[in-house]
């Protein structure tokens, strides 16, 4: 049976050096989202200029280009939204001593890991389907 | 008269209250199941790197641009590819390192083992942030290359 945390009468205290740790997980995971985004930005201008130098030939290129940097896009932007907001929920909480705006903070950390766990199955699954059909395609010709 | 404005102060301060706790304790189950994903991943990578070596060497060298991976020595590839696997690794350590002293930390009410969780998931946090850093730096390679 798995254990969770005790409702005890003796709270669990944040220190000064528990802050001090968490101001430095803000500030991290601030420039984190803030970099990702620029390089997002920088990454999609890419993509339009290769895009644009396809022929009219290239349809299928083209539209996995275009499926393939959209879904990178929407991934990558609720991901680093959702730490960009954590860290500055964080970062205001401790520096007013706001509980409550705190409380928002650690529960978009959360949800950011909760968003990277969800990615994490995809990608297994995926990776096991392509072991999958690797080895089929293999033993379809006697892996010669 | 100081004394008790100050303890008023200290009443006012953040608290470690249930709805953290559950926050905290479910931040450290999904950072758990990420990095022993993580290294599985890596484990998987180290097989792939022994038996493929060199199948991977010459893709490698076919799909990087830069002349200096063209004609690549395995030993080589392979070296770089065990360094980056335990780079992977460190980093993903540091996040279950989190999740085990945080977890251990909210079962316990130890505030050593909380602030020492937190400080892996700072390194961690420092560690992406240099590692995007340099991608964003790649990118911007990426887009001189394509621009000239």
């Amino acid at each position: 049976m798995e254990q969770t945390p005790t409702n005890s009468i003796f709270e669990l205290e944040i220190n000064e050096e528990g802050k001090s740790q968490l101001r430095g997980i803000a500030q991290w995971g601030y420039v984190n989202a803030l970099v990702s985004i620029i390089s997002l930005g920088i990454s999609i201008v890419t993509s339009v200029m290769l895009v644009s130098r396809l022929g009219e030939n290239d349809t299928s290129l083209l539209a996995s280009t275009v499926i393939s940097t959209l879904l990178i896009v929407i991934v990558s932007l609720l991901l680093n939204l959702t730490l960009m907001a954590a860290a500055n929920n964080i970062k205001k909480g401790l520096a007013g001593s706001d509980q409550g705006t705190f409380n928002v903070g650690l529960g978009k950390l959360t949800t950011y890991f909760r968003i990277l766990g969800i990615l994490t199955i995809i990608g297994l699954v995926i990776l096991f389907l392509a072991i999958v059909i690797g080895l089929l395609a293999g033993a379809s010709q006697g892996f010669k | 008269m100081d004394s008790i404005t100050r303890d008023h102060l200290s009443n006012l301060d953040l608290q470690a209250d249930n709805e953290v706790k559950q926050q905290l304790f479910d931040a450290s189950k999904w950072t758990k199941f990420i990095s022993i994903s993580a290294f599985v991943a890596c484990a998987f990578l180290v097989l792939v790197a022994i038996m493929g070596g060199e199948v991977l060497a010459e893709m490698a060298g076919r799909m990087m641009p830069n002349e200096m991976f063209r004609g690549v020595k395995v030993g080589f590839f392979l070296g770089i590819l065990v360094f980056l696997i335990a780079v992977i690794t460190f980093v993903y350590y540091l996040l279950f390192n989190f999740s085990s002293k945080v977890k251990r930390a909210l079962l316990s009410e130890n505030t050593d083992l909380l602030n020492g969780g937190l400080r892996s998931l700072k390194i961690f946090f420092i560690i992406s942030g240099v590692f995007s850093i340099l991608t964003l730096l790649n990118s911007l390679y990426k887009l001189f290359l394509t621009n000239s």
